[in-house]
């Protein structure tokens, strides 16, 4: 009887050795964001911007800038370990814009999260934009670049327009936010909605 | 002597796998005939064999008592214990005229003065019933379902927009529950009062009795009805209009401090505490 509890025992320990023995990571730092980066998004922290609504009322948005360190869940790896299993550690750069009004917060996150290319998202409430980090990205992502944007008397040059990518999710005769016209200069030029209101930049 | 023996033990042999009323049958028969060797065996078989037979279903039924007793309490307790009396509560048909005639992915829109409009979207439309039991000490005696209806909705700015109906046990009656924010309200149709609400980030709730409500707490808020109403271009009727005058110390800038709810639309204005005012288009 004991030999076959030993036996199961040293099975046991076998496969412990063998199958579960700790990983082997190897941790790659991707480093800070470059500034040129962190340049595509113009907002500073503690400052207010402001943008005006297609029916007069101004909104002021408060903003709060920070850089964090993350690294890639090791979750990601799965059960089993291989060779290759690699850590990647990365900066996120958030700006917050909070308003002075009942409407939707605003989020930019800049990051290099792999080291192939950076990612640059926004959220703009429950709406989600995908903002290309060079014009060449435009390829990959509903996005269409204008030369130049009128917002009253002002042109804002190289435009990117950018599609709400959750727009799928909702009934079609509710209001949402349709699309977003934004430069690396003055950031986020024209939120459009989907009943033609609209919120414009105010210098 | 020994064929006496002989027979004594043939009797008990068999005894063992006769029933009660075959044993009975069996002992009649034996002193129907006349014949001593047989009367003999028959007393002696009132004294041995019932002895043995009694003792032993004796034993076997106050030993199987606990097991009979733990599979009727088994039997009757639990939600679903079926010697429970079921009760089913339902929300009158008037009192159903408070929730809006939409369906799941309809919209209505609301402005503020500011001419900043958004769209509530239906996202739940249920009507389901409550289970509710009770008894003395682990058996159910009562099972009581209680008709509850809901229906929420969310904007594009991220307001939760929600009203629901309960019926309750007697002597409740039924209730309408809206929220609007953070901002709720519970109101007893049959006690005209509120028995419920949460404003901002503080809650005021009315202990149940079963003699009705009890005053704990004094509130100054309140819930009035209303005959009509014009809001922008429309006249609404049979409305329900709530002020929160309570907890001013949870109040923010953007706590709702009324809400104005019509019959068969549901919301049609409400209020902040900072001023601003949303009206249905």
């Amino acid at each position: 009887m004991y030999k076959y509890f030993a036996f199961i025992l040293l099975l046991a320990v076998l496969l412990l050795w063998t199958g579960c023995r700790p990983c082997a990571y190897q941790t790659i730092d991707l480093g800070p964001l470059p500034e040129e980066i962190l340049a595509k998004v113009p907002y500073q922290n503690g400052r207010e911007y402001s943008f005006k609504h297609s029916a007069g009322h101004t909104v002021n948005f408060s903003s709060v800038r920070a850089s964090r360190q993350e690294k890639t869940h090791l979750d990601d790896f799965g059960f089993y370990c291989n060779n290759e299993a690699r850590i990647y550690v990365y900066e996120v750069n958030t700006t917050s814009l909070k308003p002075d009004y009942p409407i939707f917060n605003i989020r930019l996150d800049l990051c290099n999260e792999t080291d192939s290319f950076y990612r640059f998202s926004a959220q703009i409430g429950s709406a989600s934009f995908i903002i290309p980090v060079q014009a060449a990205d435009t390829a990959y992502w509903p996005v269409t670049v204008a030369d130049s944007l009128q917002i009253g008397n002002k042109h804002y040059k190289e435009v990117f327009k950018l599609k709400n990518l959750n727009d799928n999710w909702y009934h079609s005769d509710s209001i949402r936010v349709d699309s977003v016209f934004y430069n690396y200069d003055q950031g986020i030029l024209v939120i459009k909605m989907t009943n033609r209101e609209y919120y414009a930049i105010q210098e | 002597m020994q064929s006496r023996n002989n027979i004594r033990k043939n009797i008990q042999a068999q005894s063992v796998v006769m029933t009660e009323t075959e044993t009975e049958t069996q002992n009649q028969s034996l002193n129907h005939g006349k014949n001593p060797v047989q009367a003999q065996v028959k007393t002696s078989a009132r004294v041995l064999i019932p002895a043995s037979f009694e003792s032993c279903r004796r034993r076997t039924f106050f030993h199987s008592l606990p097991i009979i007793l733990a599979l009727f309490l088994f039997w009757s307790c639990g939600e679903d214990s079926p010697l429970a009396c079921e009760e089913t509560y339902f929300v009158s048909n008037d009192k159903q005229e408070w929730l809006s005639e939409d369906s799941i992915g309809d919209s209505f829109v609301m402005t503020d003065q500011n001419g900043i409009s958004q769209s509530f979207t239906m996202h739940r439309n249920n009507r389901e019933f409550n289970k509710s039991w009770g008894g003395y000490f682990f058996i159910t005696t009562h099972r009581t379902y209680r008709e509850y209806f809901y229906q929420n909705y969310s904007s594009t700015y991220q307001w939760n927009y929600s009203l629901s109906l309960s019926a309750l046990w007697e002597p409740y009656g039924d209730e309408i529950r809206a929220e609007v924010g953070s901002t709720s309200f519970t109101y007893n149709f049959n006690y005209e009062c509120l028995s419920r609400l949460e404003c901002g980030e503080g809650n005021l709730d009315k202990l149940m009795t079963d003699q009705g409500y009890e005053e704990d707490f004094k509130s100054y808020s309140s819930v009035k009805f209303l005959d009509s109403l014009r809001v922008g271009n429309t006249v609404y009727k049979e409305l329900l209009h709530f002020t929160c005058l309570d907890l001013a110390e949870e109040w923010e800038e953007y706590t709702v401090k009324e809400i104005y709810l019509a019959k068969h639309y549901g919301l049609i204005q409400y209020k902040l505490q900072n001023g601003l005012v949303y009206s249905r288009d």
